[in-house]
Order: C-alpha cells, then structure tokens, then sequence
C-alpha cells in the first residue's frame, strides 16, 4: 500500500476545466471517496491516478515515485469500472488470472491457480469460476470485477462507482463487503461515488468536488457537522437541508432568527457559536434533524402540510407562519397527521451558519 | 355491400405480394445467370445449345470439370488462393494495428490521417494500373504472386482500416482501460483484448479483402503474363479464347471461382449476426 498525493493538479478539456489545481493527500492504507455530482471533477481524478488521461499541470505520485509520464500498466494499480469491464471472452477463471498473465506471462499455473483460488474463496466465487460473465448476475459481475482488482496486491484500488448498477439493497450489503474487504487487506482505495450515503458509511476521509473544485476534504463527521461551505453542507446528509437568508438578534435572554418566511428562537446557552453572528445577514443551514417536532411547548408555531413515512421515523413537512415549508424529523409513532397544528424547536447545535456572498462556513463546531 | 376483409388488412396483404415480387424478381436477376452457367457446366455438350433448353440436366456428367483438371487449372486455383490468403493476411494485420492507433491513440495529424485514408479510396483503380506497373516492374515483382498480394493489400488497405476504425471505435473503451491498469501494453491489449472481440469486424473486413483478390482480373492481367502466376480469372479469360465457344468448360471453370468465395461467405455469415461483447460491461 502506498500514500496518493496530488500537488497543484489540473486538467482542462479546451476551455472548460475539468480539474482546477488539486491538492489532495491520501494516507497509505486510507479509504478515501471522492464525493460530488456529475461533471464536479472526481472522475476526472481517479482517471488521472489511473494514469487514463494525462494531468496539464502538477505533480501526481503514488507513494514517493512521480508518476505523471508512468503509464497504467507501469503504475502498478488496480481499478473496479462502473460498468465492470469484465473481458466477455474470457471465462471469470480467466478474467482473474487476466492481470497476473499480463504482468508476468511465465508465472506458474499452481501460482495462479493458487491466487485465483484464493480471492475466488473470499468472494464466494468458487462455483461461477468456468462461467462467462454474460452468464452472470449483476452482483456476481461486481464481485468479480472486485476480485480481479484484488488479485494482485496493487499499491492504490481505485473503484469507480463501483454500487451504482447494483439494486438497493444489494448496494447496501456489498457497502458492508467493501468495507470488511478494506479492513482485511487494509490497502490504500480512492472511491468515486455521487452517492453521499456510500461515501459516508465507507470511507475514513471524504473529498468533496464541485465544479472541478475540491470543496472540502474531512473525515464524514467533521463534513456532516462542519461543513466548509453551502455546497457540502447541502450535498452531504441525507436530504437537501432548508436554507434561510436572514439574520440574528438578541431578544430575551434568547437568539433569534428572522428571515423573509421564517423566525426560530433558540437558547442562548446552546447557540453560542452562532451569537457572535447578531446583526448580521447570514444563510442558515438548516437539517430536517435539527428541528424537534412537538405537539405544544415554547417553539415557533408551525402547520404540517405534509408527512412522508420511512419505516420508523417519518419526515414531517410543518409550514411557519412566515410562509416557509422545513422538512423535520420525527418519530413515525407520533403519528403528525397532515393540517395538524405544531410547535418547532430548533436545536441549535445542529445549525451551521454560512456567508451569503463568499459561501464560506462562519461557525466552526468543536 | 361490405368487403370480406377490413381495408387495411386488405393494404397489408397487397404490400406484402408487391413486396415477394420485388424480391424474386431481385433474385431472378441477380442468381440467374450463376444458375444458368451452374446447370450449363454440368451438362453434357449437345445439351447445352438443345432447344427448348433444360433448367436442370437430364443427364449430368463432370466431364468439362474433368477437362480443367486434365489441362492444369487447379494450379490457378492454388494461385489465387495463394494471393488470397496473403492479401487477407497482410491487410488485417496492418489494418487492424492503423485502425487501433487511429481510433484510440491521440496523435498530432490524426484527424489528417483518416481524412486521407477515406480519400484513398476514392481513387479509381484503373487510374493507377500504370504507375503501379513501373514501380512493381522496378523492384522486379511483376509476374509474381507476393506482387500481386502486396497490391491487393495496397489497394484494399483503406476500406480495411475504415471498416475496423468503426468497430473498434465501438468497444468499451472500459475495457482496454482495464486491460491497460491490469498491466497490458498497447500492443498487448490490441491483441488480447480488442482483436478478440473484434471477431465480426476482422471477418466483414477480411471479405472485402478477400472477394476483392479473388475476383479481380483488371490486375492481375497488366501485371502478371507468364502462366506461373496465374490467378483464376486471368486463366479463364484465356479459356475464352483456347476453347472459342465451348460454353461447358468455360461455365465449369466460373463456378470454380464463384462456388469458394459464396463458401467462405455461408461459412463467416454468422458473424454478420452475432457480436461477441455481451455481457462483459453493464449499463
């Protein structure tokens, strides 16, 4: 396993950038996701350290060697595409020794046999081994891609959306086999997603990309509670939080909040990394988990004008007075019904202030 | 007053009857002549001129086929066979590795390149018989049959790399991808990944290649004169002469050349039909 490290990286295609100056990082033995929407620039940057296209500028090395001029074969990686790429000629037997034939054409057939044998044991592939892939189903396909990249014992995995042609619940289970994968052969793996939830759960750092910007780069909970600017803090969680352009002042021993549509009042006592935002505009990020939903109490009145179930908690859409609509969470079994009247708190903690004209966070949560 | 069927079925069925008709009339001019010359070659001699003519010989016989091979044609057939192979040979290797660098690799001119490959083959053959003369003549390969396949390769490389430039274009390119991170050189993904699955490709190529050094004659007459090497269309013209109109020999010897070019093609057609990429990438 090697340590990735892209200093002042970029790539343009004409005039439109791709990848504006990278610096990333990577530890040896780390799982890092690249995080973004389409066309932010992640792809562009596994492509790069696959060595596929090659950087205008910068310098990318995998451990201490510069592998810039290093072509895929020399770089010494391995790579799960999105859409598998499994060789459709070859049987998954062949596909899995593919890699170390192609290295070294004189191994010995018991080595091989021995390696195939192996990662086929680890991935459940034993029976499938005499199959070609056309002959397989989606989740046997990933597993021998993943297996294929596992073969060897490569310096960087790069796996590129590896889930995404998976069904859901598929998706979730082989999240877990990842995961444990990672932990067993503890290499280094760089993993494109779009999908936050999988960035989330895999991954022990997360770089976020827009626009072919590296946004923020963080372990998943400094990201979730300090997001750097309104892009992360919207792209990660698990919904779109509510953005509200208004600003604080101090009422009553409390911290208000007022914007065109919406009021919230919270403690002081809890809000004290946003009291030195008073008297001035800001963007507030508020999450459908920082809002408590109750029938009566202190908080902001509120109606529910929508309620949407998810097993056991529901996520309750309550409409302030002023005219915005915040999507909250709540238990299921509290059974808020539609035109309901209610009370909203927000729990102060869990909001995140932000500039209005640079983006940038303006409150930083220890 | 109601018609038995719906009007549209009636339309239908109409569309379908002028639809069978084109068609055998397509297939009557097409084949006809190569049925005519097929039932003509295995007639006996006083039948084939007989009034009213037979469609299928009463009494078949192989004595003009007999004849050929008394009088020395297999050796033709074994040059043109010979010019054949080598022509498909050389072509696919050399198309396939011009076609690989022009559809994958990035170079400055490419786009030149292919400009120029297509424009090729604009250029009529004939056009170019007499230059081609001089220059085989000069290094001394008239009347040979390397000359005569080195040519056709010439002549018929264009078409071959446009032909494959198409469909290697049309792989996943993810493929090669992995092929390359898995530790494979150009090359060695062209040959053990791309050429693989290029099967369909190669074969509609390799038949261009192959019909076209089968079949010519405008060639292989300027630059080949002595009977060594003889292609089997030059060696038939000179049946037309050598027998004066003895049509049972002469339609023996066209089907000779006809019956192993329409082989090949029923052999290779289910690689018209079936690609071989299936179920290697998803999405």
């Amino acid at each position: 396993m090697s340590s990735v490290t892209f200093s002042g990286v970029s790539k343009h295609y004409g005039d439109a950038i791709a990848l504006d100056r990278l610096d990333l990082a990577i530890d040896a033995g780390e799982f890092v996701a690249l995080l973004g929407p389409s066309g932010s620039g992640k792809t562009t940057t596994l492509n790069l350290l696959a060595g596929l296209i090659e950087a205008d500028e910068g310098e990318i090395r995998i451990g201490d060697r510069i592998v810039n001029d290093v072509t895929p074969d020399k770089r010494d990686i391995a790579m799960v595409f999105q859409n598998y790429a499994l060789y459709p000629h070859m049987t998954v037997f062949e596909n899995l020794e593919f890699p170390l034939q192609a290295r070294d054409g004189r191994i010995a057939a018991a080595e091989v046999e021995r390696r195939v044998g192996k990662v086929a044991g680890t991935l459940g592939l034993g029976e499938l081994l005499h199959r070609y892939p056309k002959e397989l189903s989606g989740g046997q396909q990933q597993r021998v891609a993943l297996g294929r990249a596992m073969i060897r014992d490569p310096h960087v995995f790069l796996l590129d959306e590896p889930l995404s042609n998976l069904d859901a619940r598929l998706r979730i289970r082989m999240r877990r086999d990842i995961k444990a994968l990672h932990k067993a052969i503890g290499s280094t793996i760089v993993y494109v997603t779009h999908d936050q939830a999988e960035a989330m759960s895999l991954a022990d750092r997360i770089a976020v990309f827009a626009g072919g910007k590296l946004q923020q780069f963080a372990t998943p909970a400094e990201l979730y509670g300090n997001p750097t600017n309104l892009f992360v803090a919207g792209f990660v969680g698990e919904r779109e939080p509510a953005f509200l352009t208004g600003s604080f002042d101090l009422h009553d021993g409390r911290l208000r909040f007022a914007s065109d549509d919406a009021a919230l009042a919270l403690p002081i006592a809890e809000a004290r990394h946003l009291a030195h935002l008073v008297a001035r505009r800001v963007v507030l990020c508020v999450r459908a988990e920082a809002l408590r939903v109750e029938r009566d109490g202190p908080g902001v009145p509120a109606i529910v004008s929508d309620v949407e179930l998810y097993g056991a908690e529901a996520i309750v859409y309550a409409r302030l007075e002023q005219g915005a609509e915040l999507p909250c969470r709540a238990e299921a079994s509290a059974g808020f019904k539609p035109g309901e009247g209610i009370r909203l708190t927000a729990i102060a903690a869990r909001l995140t202030a932000f500039d209005p004209d640079t983006q940038r966070a303006l409150t930083r949560w220890p | 007053m109601s018609p038995r069927a719906p009007a549209w079925r009636k339309r239908r069925r109409n569309r379908r009857v002028a639809g069978w008709l084109v068609d055998i009339l397509i297939a009557a001019f097409a084949l006809g002549p190569i049925l005519w010359g097929l039932s003509t070659s295995f007639k006996p001699p006083q039948a084939i001129l007989a009034y009213p003519p037979e469609f299928v010989p009463s009494q078949p016989t192989l004595e003009h086929y007999a004849l050929l091979f008394r009088t020395g044609i297999h050796r033709f057939v074994l040059n043109s066979v010979i010019v054949s192979a080598i022509s498909v040979a050389l072509a696919l290797a050399l198309g396939s590795l011009a076609a690989y660098a022009l559809a994958r690799l990035s170079f400055r001119g490419r786009s030149t390149l292919m400009f120029g490959t297509v424009a090729l083959m604009s250029i009529p053959l004939p056009s170019v018989l007499v230059p081609t003369f001089m220059l085989l003549a000069n290094i001394d390969l008239t009347n040979s049959l390397i000359g005569l396949a080195l040519l056709y390769t010439a002549y018929q490389l264009p078409i071959v790399v446009w032909m494959l430039y198409g469909y290697f274009r049309s792989l996943p390119i993810e493929l090669e991808h992995a092929a390359m991170i898995d530790g494979c050189s150009r090359l060695r993904t062209l040959r053990k990944i791309v050429l693989p699955l290029s099967g369909p490709g190669l074969v509609a190529a390799g038949l261009f290649v192959l019909t076209f050094a089968w079949n010519d004659f405008v060639v292989a007459v300027v630059m080949v004169s002595t009977e060594e090497a003889k292609t089997l269309p030059v060696a038939i013209y000179g049946y037309l002469g050598f027998y004066g109109r003895d049509w049972g020999p002469l339609t023996a010897a066209a089907m000779l050349s006809i019956v192993p070019v329409i082989a090949v093609f029923i052999a290779f057609q289910r690689y018209f039909l079936s690609g071989m990429t299936g179920g290697g990438v998803k999405g």
